[in-house]
């Protein structure tokens, strides 16, 4: 004899929620306090640096992945009520256009993360800190007795600057390459978690959202895909599974909403 | 909680991250930071207003709907 699972489509009364959703809560509460604990790390590190750099991140970039974030998790919630209206043509189109809006989200940092990895910092012997992009291989860096660098301009930083940066290198006006011998260097890397306390919780923290969203994807993957059988047998069923994955893209996005001023603004 | 109300709760925090980018703009183009901070702090007002009319526009369509917990 088959027995039912209670409480996977209607709310238990003790609770008013169905099973679900109570899950969903717990695994949500102890996300927020995974993350919490991150945030808290950065605000005491940032408060405890004699130096913390600013404006180093690609405001246009984080500003335009916000919004892509922030369209999908509208996309989520109009799957969720087409539904809920037994609209599953419709359901199809919101949630793959939200499966979209993630890989785009996804891109984007990719790239991001790859703009960090060619840039470079230098530390001479007398602590001054030249940031900017190798003018020969990594490979050609390592071997030399002379880094040649061109320095980052003076208003690298600026909202403008940025902006031109997503379109492609912007001219570096005045600036020349630098041809700087190793024994004038104290130190010298990419922009990877090693180079500093912030680059380590910058892609800590956003190394980990975005490890998230994968898992978003792969499971509003299987409901867009295979999971969305179970609309034929119990659709009902389905609406619920969907806001479960709903409350988890919403809680994700929510994250970023506070990650982009905590790293990109401030 | 429900979706709908996470929804709602998510459209509150995001009229105050454009609240407040807008006033990162803004105070960034008097600080002399260049005059697309302008554009860019008057742009993120209008978007803070208009999440505002989306928010208002989600709650009566689902109200409409019956998915009022």
């Amino acid at each position: 004899m088959e027995m039912e699972i209670p409480y996977t489509v209607t709310a238990r009364p003790d609770t008013g929620a169905y099973n679900a959703k109570i899950g969903i809560w717990l695994f949500l509460a102890s996300e927020v306090m995974l993350f919490g604990g991150l945030f808290s790390a950065y605000i005491f590190l940032r408060l405890g640096a004699t130096h913390w750099p600013h404006h180093l991140l690609n405001v246009p970039m984080g500003l335009f992945n916000t919004f892509v974030l922030i369209t999908s998790s509208i996309t989520m919630v109009m799957a969720w009520t087409a539904l809920k209206m037994r609209q599953f043509q419709s359901y199809r189109r919101w949630l793959g256009a939200t499966l979209v809006c993630g890989v785009v989200f996804l891109g984007v940092k990719s790239m991001e993360y790859k703009d960090k990895f060619h840039h470079y910092g230098v530390i001479l012997n007398n602590g001054q800190e030249i940031t900017g992009h190798l003018e020969m291989s990594p490979a050609e860096a390592r071997k030399s007795q002379t880094l040649r660098i061109l320095p980052d301009a003076e208003d690298s930083g600026s909202f403008g600057h940025q902006l031109q940066s997503v379109f492609g290198r912007p001219a570096a006006g005045e600036e020349k390459v630098l041809e700087i011998p190793k024994s004038d260097i104290q130190w010298w890397s990419n922009f990877t978690p090693r180079y500093s306390t912030y680059l380590a919780t910058y892609f800590t923290m956003t190394g980990l959202h975005g490890l998230h969203i994968i898992g978003g994807l792969v499971v509003l993957g299987f409901f867009w895909g295979p999971g969305a059988k179970l609309y034929r047998t119990n659709p009902e069923h389905l609406a619920n599974r969907v806001e479960v994955a709903g409350l988890f893209w919403h809680f994700v996005d929510l994250v970023w909403i506070f990650l982009f001023p905590t790293l990109y603004l401030f | 909680m429900s979706l709908r109300q996470f929804h709602l709760l998510f459209v509150t925090i995001v009229t105050g991250l454009f609240l407040g980018l807008g006033g990162w703009a803004l105070k960034g183009y008097y600080d002399h930071q260049g005059g697309l901070l302008a554009w860019l702090g008057a742009g993120s007002l209008a978007v803070a207003l208009l999440v505002v009319v989306y928010g208002a526009w989600f709650l009566r369509k689902t109200r409409r709907m019956g998915l009022v917990e």
